[in-house]
């Protein structure tokens, strides 16, 4: 299970540095996250230190509560992202539809 | 007749109410502008029967969007004033030309119609009660001071039309343009309107439901600036 979970952050790594032309700040906060997820797969009791210095229990909890938090921003930051989208789109669509309007002129 | 007033329309799966819509506006406004949402039924043929300008988005984008839409065509034609109006027969013509004597008179950017300071037949009271109560928070939030804050009934003159821009593309679109009368320092004020709720216009209305997901979109649009 171990060298799985190394193997699968290795490649979340690799795939982020791909992206990094194509999106800002993702690539650089994955590479990151996947780094110190490696460190604690390798370091189990690490995380169990962490935690303890900052009053949760267990080094497992400590990483639930990481991964939520950073769910949820991941969220909040999607949210936006596709705020963006919907306006370009908006305005696209807007810009076809008033082109082409039209006006009954033998009524 | 009227040419300075330019009619705003949305229409998404009108066919079987907008010919005399707009027909019965046609007398009075030369200059209507109807923006089809996307609609699947016989609305464009309905519209196209008319004078009336017709613009169709080549997507559903929702009623702010279609109004914006609508807004946009209206100042590219020269429009000085512009009222939202719509396509279900719930307005009244004369209470467009009520709206534009008070904004012609008074020199102001906006005049939001009122059901409450007018009349509203055929709404229930639990519809009345929700729209009070979104009416006060819109007061709290916005800091414009309304009877009324979900009224479509509305009348721009053409310097808030330009500064007014509607982004919020579904229902959130109402809260977002007192939300930028208040931050614009856009003058205003309310006249009282009549709304006729019938069977039909009822079963098109939005659910009071909906109210959950305009909250959602609102704090998106505050997040996305």
């Amino acid at each position: 299970m171990r060298y799985f979970l190394l193997l699968f952050f290795i490649f979340l790594m690799l795939f982020a540095f791909v992206q990094r032309g194509r999106v800002r700040f993702f690539p650089g906060f994955l590479i990151i996250a996947s780094i110190l997820a490696m460190f604690f797969v390798l370091n189990p009791d690490y995380a169990t230190r962490i935690a303890n210095q900052l009053g949760v229990g267990r080094g497992s909890d400590l990483l639930l509560y990481f991964f939520v938090m950073a769910g949820l921003i991941v969220f909040v930051f999607m949210g936006v992202a596709i705020k963006k989208l919907s306006d370009n789109l908006t305005e696209l669509a807007r810009y076809i539809a008033i082109k082409e309007a039209y006006k009954n002129t033998s009524e | 007749m009227n040419d300075n007033i330019w009619l705003v329309v949305a229409a998404y799966n009108e066919g079987s109410v907008i010919q005399a819509v707009l027909k019965e506006a046609l007398q009075t406004f030369s200059n209507i502008v109807v923006i089809d949402d996307g609609s699947s039924d016989d609305t464009a043929e309905q519209i196209k029967s008319t004078s009336a300008w017709y613009i169709k988005h080549p997507i559903n984008l929702g009623q702010g969007a279609a109004l914006q839409t609508g807004i946009s065509f209206a100042l590219n034609q020269g429009a000085i004033y512009i009222s939202t109006y719509d396509a279900d027969g719930q307005h009244r013509v004369e209470d467009v030309l009520k709206m534009y004597k008070l904004i012609a008179s008074q020199n102001l950017d906006v005049v939001l119609g009122s059901r409450f300071l007018g009349d509203a037949i055929g709404m229930s009271k639990f519809k009345r009660f929700f729209l009070k109560c979104a009416a006060f928070f819109t007061n709290i939030v916005s800091g414009v001071k309304l009877t009324d804050a979900h009224n479509g009934l509305r009348m721009f003159s053409n310097r808030a039309a330009k500064i007014i821009k509607i982004r919020q593309n579904r229902m959130s679109h109402a809260s977002e343009i007192i939300d930028l009368i208040g931050e614009h320092r856009l003058t205003y004020a309310e006249c009282p309107v009549t709304i006729v709720y019938t069977e039909y216009s009822i079963a098109k209305g939005q659910r009071l439901s909906n109210s959950i997901s305009i909250l959602l979109d609102h704090f998106f649009s505050k997040l996305h600036g």
